[in-house]
């Protein structure tokens, strides 16, 4: 069984935010009206996380890195909810069911990351976007959580193919809308078990770091480090 | 799914047949009912069709997704050189617009303020009986086109009827022409491309390369590769983008004094003697008066004075410019938005030139050039500055006919504008909304959106031949018509007898088509890269072509979304320069820059964004929400500000502020932003939209001085004055910590939000 990951180079990755457009795009997720994105509320599942800048002007960088869930191998948000609509799967992705969520946001709570958003309106898109819905996904009602999947209806189509085909699903078959669009490809994705895979050579970088790790959520999702190069 | 010719001529005759038939605009909200029924219950057959982006001037090759027939999603196309695969959030966001609520679905006239429907039959009678009257008055130098487009083809159609119409006033806005407008100034061909094989050191003069550029998808790409290389990019901006963090050395900088600082750098060169002495005695004329010139005016501390640039820093940067073995001094269109645009360019040149213009290319027997001959065609163009003067000098302009540029929005001076061009008799606007231009017009015939249209892209900027085919992905769902299809028929009408090769846009593009084949090179874009039969073929002289006769290529082209040559050649770029009358102008010394201590003034420095490209952002709202997403600021404008300089203002972090300008105040929020340089505030350019898609925020170019590069006729984005009216107290941010550690840094951050 593979165990789904992710590697993301900062040294490439430019901060174009294409990734936050194709995962808005793919996955319905909800284009926030002015009003609501003035209460704070936005829908991002994948989000460029701006923090600070290092050094001193003019020799400064800002430090950005896109954000999205870590899919973690010990993932709090699965430990809380009560009624099993949030929990990991054998590929190692942390799921949602949506039907099932009774929108407790215990989940969200728990998210060390905050990387979870909540529906608090019924999607109400704009015409032209509601035109361009992504047919493979479903667009969530008011009152569930969501967050990013890894673009899990990918893989169910790839494993359809594959099997229409009478093979294997191989690497490069199932990427996630984020990794697939990047001009930098400064997104790997793939079989972290797999020591053949690209993700997980560049896992072994000695660039890598995750984040918060000390809270034991072991998370999937890798940065190389920008600087040390 | 592959669309084959007849396909094709199904759809092209569709669109005649919406053209011949004319008549019945709909309303303007909404899709014709029996596409509404098909688009939500359909069987969902799922399908896929080649096309290309012209949302910037990079061209990149797209898969779009329909289901139904209805094209609902994009990626990108990963056989393409230019884009492999990825794409922009513009180019993603782009399938939108083809379903926007306020798109025009047939052409309207103005009637007592009011646009009304009318018929396509109608308004091309009412556009040719004016167009008539004004030659049979002779009044032909009355007239102006401008036009904004980044096909070259469609450039070239713009050409075309100009010349052949005898309306001489064309202004192009094209970004690959802007760019190379200071070679034509001097009478040379602009090279073709970063010859990244060889360039070692890339001194970047305002070009938002990964971000704004000719090719912003391949730049990326090159632009790692030659950072990992171990090469140098040394970047010259006023504002610290995302793209600009990926070059080694930044020297913040106001626009208008580029060409100060080039002509500094170029003084490290003469001085000491670093410069390639062979190019110079063979192809720069009035090399000694210009060494001159330079020596005379451009040493350390003066530059210094001129530009702010500490003197070791240009002593630093001129040494790793001259050590360099093949450096690249390069500018895009963006080194012309400042009054000083086009002596910027020059002084560039110029600084290429010491070094033989040795990190650039030409490709060798460049076949493009015949296909696009129309661009190499007399038509001269003018710059807007002229079109400006004409209008502001009172001289009349009886037409103007608009077709892509929303420039009463992209140009500051907009009050005059408006009033301007609401004293012009006729307006006409090939626009698919009522935008802020637009809406000046007493008619309107709306061209088709991006996916319904045909056309060629070409690109040389990869230092390979390379064309993306923009096939119709579906029919053009309105009664809207492809505006250089009216060009055409305007040439036949108004100059009779006129003999033309093609009856239609899509003829044009097929002539264009047919020299590509007829040329017996490349080979189509169905494949990553060349086989290595492919490569020992061509090594001894055969071609390698997949087809065997046009037909089979014509289908093969939309099939596979383009042609490139990956066989193409180089050669090294040698321009001849004549600086004798140029530099003699003075204009390399710019301006200083105003002093915040002295007046408590700031610079208003408008900068752009890569989710927005000449202010079209405003139709897609996925854009326009995230616009301001890094700054959690949303739907609003911001103004980002140093914090030492925001000290000495007693201006706090996430305040609202009023910023006023010579032109008027405006509000905003304002953001501490330890890169923004001390004595700017940094604005985004790409909110504050009035009449299409999202109204939200303001355009600061509305606020700015009227202040244009002359020469090329675009205008200044940073040379306005501006200061912080009131402040009232905002939500402020904790102080932010000094942490070096990036791992730590980043881990703050999630712990402060989920606090």
């Amino acid at each position: 069984m593979p165990r789904y990951g992710m590697v993301i180079d900062l040294n490439k990755c430019t901060e174009c935010e294409a990734c936050i457009t194709a995962c808005k795009l793919e996955n319905n997720v909800q284009i926030v009206s002015k009003e609501n994105a003035d209460m704070g509320r936005t829908m991002y599942w994948m989000k460029m996380l701006s923090t600070d800048v290092e050094g001193v002007y003019p020799d400064v960088r800002p430090v950005n890195i896109p954000m999205l869930c870590f899919q973690c191998d010990e993932p709090p948000c699965t430990k809380v909810c009560p009624v099993r609509a949030t929990y990991k799967r054998e590929d190692g992705i942390v799921a949602q069911i949506y039907p099932q969520c009774i929108g407790c946001r215990y989940c969200m709570a728990n998210c060390p990351y905050t990387v979870k958003s909540f529906n608090w309106f019924k999607d109400e898109q704009k015409v032209e976007n509601e035109k361009c819905n992504n047919i493979d996904v479903s667009v969530r009602p008011k009152g569930v959580v969501e967050k990013c999947t890894f673009c899990i209806h990918r893989l169910q189509k790839a494993k359809e193919k594959a099997k229409s085909e009478h093979r294997k699903l191989q690497e490069g078959d199932y990427v996630p809308a984020c990794a697939e669009v990047c001009a930098a490809h400064a997104i790997y994705f793939g079989d972290l078990d797999d020591p053949e895979s690209e993700v997980s050579k560049v896992k072994h970088d000695y660039r890598k770091f995750t984040l918060q790790e000390e809270l034991g959520t072991k998370p999937k999702v890798y940065y190389l480090s920008a600087k040390a190069e | 799914m592959e669309i084959n010719r007849r396909d094709f001529m199904k759809l092209l005759g569709g669109s005649l047949a919406g053209l011949a038939l004319g008549g019945a605009a709909g309303t303007m909200i909404k899709l014709p009912g029996s596409m509404e029924k098909v688009l939500y219950s359909g069987p969902r057959i799922e399908s896929w069709k080649l096309t290309a982006c012209t949302k910037c001037p990079g061209g990149c090759s797209l898969k779009v997704r329909l289901i139904d027939n209805f094209p609902i999603q994009v990626s990108g196309n990963p056989i393409s050189p230019v884009n492999m695969g990825g794409i922009c959030s513009m180019g993603l966001a782009s399938i939108a617009g083809l379903y926007h609520p306020s798109r025009l679905t047939g052409p309207v006239k103005k009637e007592n303020g009011k646009f009304i429907p009318i018929s396509y039959d109608e308004a091309y009678k009412i556009l040719s009986d004016e167009l008539n009257k004004i030659i049979s008055e002779k009044k032909q130098d009355d007239v102006f086109l401008i036009a904004q487009t980044e096909s070259r083809l469609r450039a070239g159609m713009f050409k075309k009827f100009s010349k052949e119409t005898g309306f001489k006033n064309l202004i192009l806005d094209n970004f690959g022409m802007n760019s190379n407008s200071a070679y034509n100034k001097i009478s040379v061909e602009a090279p073709d491309f970063i010859d990244f094989d060889k360039c070692d050191y890339i001194l970047n003069f305002g070009s938002q390369m990964i971000e704004n550029s000719i090719n912003p998808l391949y730049y990326t790409r090159k632009l790692i590769e030659h950072r990992s290389k171990g090469f140098k990019i040394t970047s010259i901006q006023p504002k610290l983008t995302p793209g600009i963090t990926k070059s080694d050395n930044w020297i913040p900088l106001l626009p208008v004094s580029y060409a100060s600082l080039a002509m500094g750098i170029a003084y490290i060169l003469l001085k000491d003697e670093k410069y390639d002495k062979s190019y110079v005695d063979k192809y720069f004329s009035g090399f000694s008066e210009f060494k001159q010139y330079v020596l005379d005016n451009f040493y350390p501390d003066k530059v210094e004075e001129l530009t702010g640039v500490p003197s070791d820093k240009i002593l630093q940067t001129g040494r790793e410019f001259e050590d360099a073995s093949a450096p690249a001094a390069y500018f895009d269109e963006a080194v012309l938005y400042n009054s000083n645009g086009t002596y910027n360019a020059l002084a560039i040149i110029a600084l290429n030139a010491l070094k033989g213009f040795k990190g650039f290319a030409a490709i060798k027997e460049n076949f493009l050039s015949s296909l696009l001959e129309n661009e190499k065609e007399p038509a001269e163009t003018i710059s807007f500055v002229k079109l400006k003067d004409q209008l502001t000098g009172n001289k009349p302009v009886q037409v103007l006919i608009i077709s892509g540029s929303n420039f009463v929005f992209n140009n500051p001076g907009q009050d005059a504008l408006k009033k301007q061009l609401s004293s012009i008799p006729f307006v006409v606007s090939f626009s698919s909304f009522v935008d802020e231009t637009s809406t000046f017009a007493h008619l309107i015939i709306p061209d088709h959106d991006d996916f319904e249209k045909i056309d060629l892209l070409s690109d040389e900027s990869m230092g390979i031949p390379v064309i993306t085919a923009q096939q119709p992905v579906v029919s053009p769902f309105y009664n809207t018509i492809d505006t250089c299809d009216i060009l055409i028929s305007l040439m036949k009408d108004l100059k009779p007898g006129i003999k033309l090769s093609f009856q239609n846009y899509a003829d044009y593009i097929k002539q264009a088509a047919q020299k590509i084949y007829s040329g017996h090179e490349g080979i189509l874009l169905d494949q990553e890269k060349p086989t290595v039969i492919e490569k020992g073929l061509q090594k001894i002289g055969w071609n390698t072509e997949q087809y065997t006769n046009f037909d089979d290529y014509w289908d093969g082209l939309w099939g596979a979304g383009g042609w490139w040559n990956p066989f193409a050649s180089k050669e090294s770029y040698n321009a001849k320069i004549d600086f004798k009358e140029t530099f003699t102008e003075g204009s390399f010394l710019s301006k200083s820059p105003i002093n915040p201590l002295k007046n408590k003034k700031l610079h208003l420095n408008i900068y752009k964004k890569n989710l927005d490209y000449k202010g079209s952002m405003s139709i897609y709202a996925v854009l326009v929400e995230q616009f301001g997403s890094r700054w959690s600021l949303f739907y609003q404008l911001w103004a980002e500000i140093n914090p030492d300089t925001a000290a000495g203002l007693s201006a706090t972090d996430r305040s609202k502020v009023i910023l006023r300008t010579n032109n008027g105040k405006f509000p905003a929020v304002l953001i501490y932003n330890p890169t923004v340089m001390p004595g700017n505030i940094d604005v985004p350019f790409g909110l504050g939209h009035t009449l299409i898609g999202d109204n939200s925020g303001i355009n600061p170019l509305a606020y700015s001085d009227d202040l244009f590069d002359k020469q090329s006729g675009l205008a200044s984005f940073s040379e306005t004055p501006v200061e912080i009216l009131t402040v009232s107290q905002g939500s402020s941010l904790s102080d932010s910590q000094v942490i070096t550690n990036e791992k730590e840094l980043i881990e703050t951050k999630i712990r402060s939000i989920y606090a």
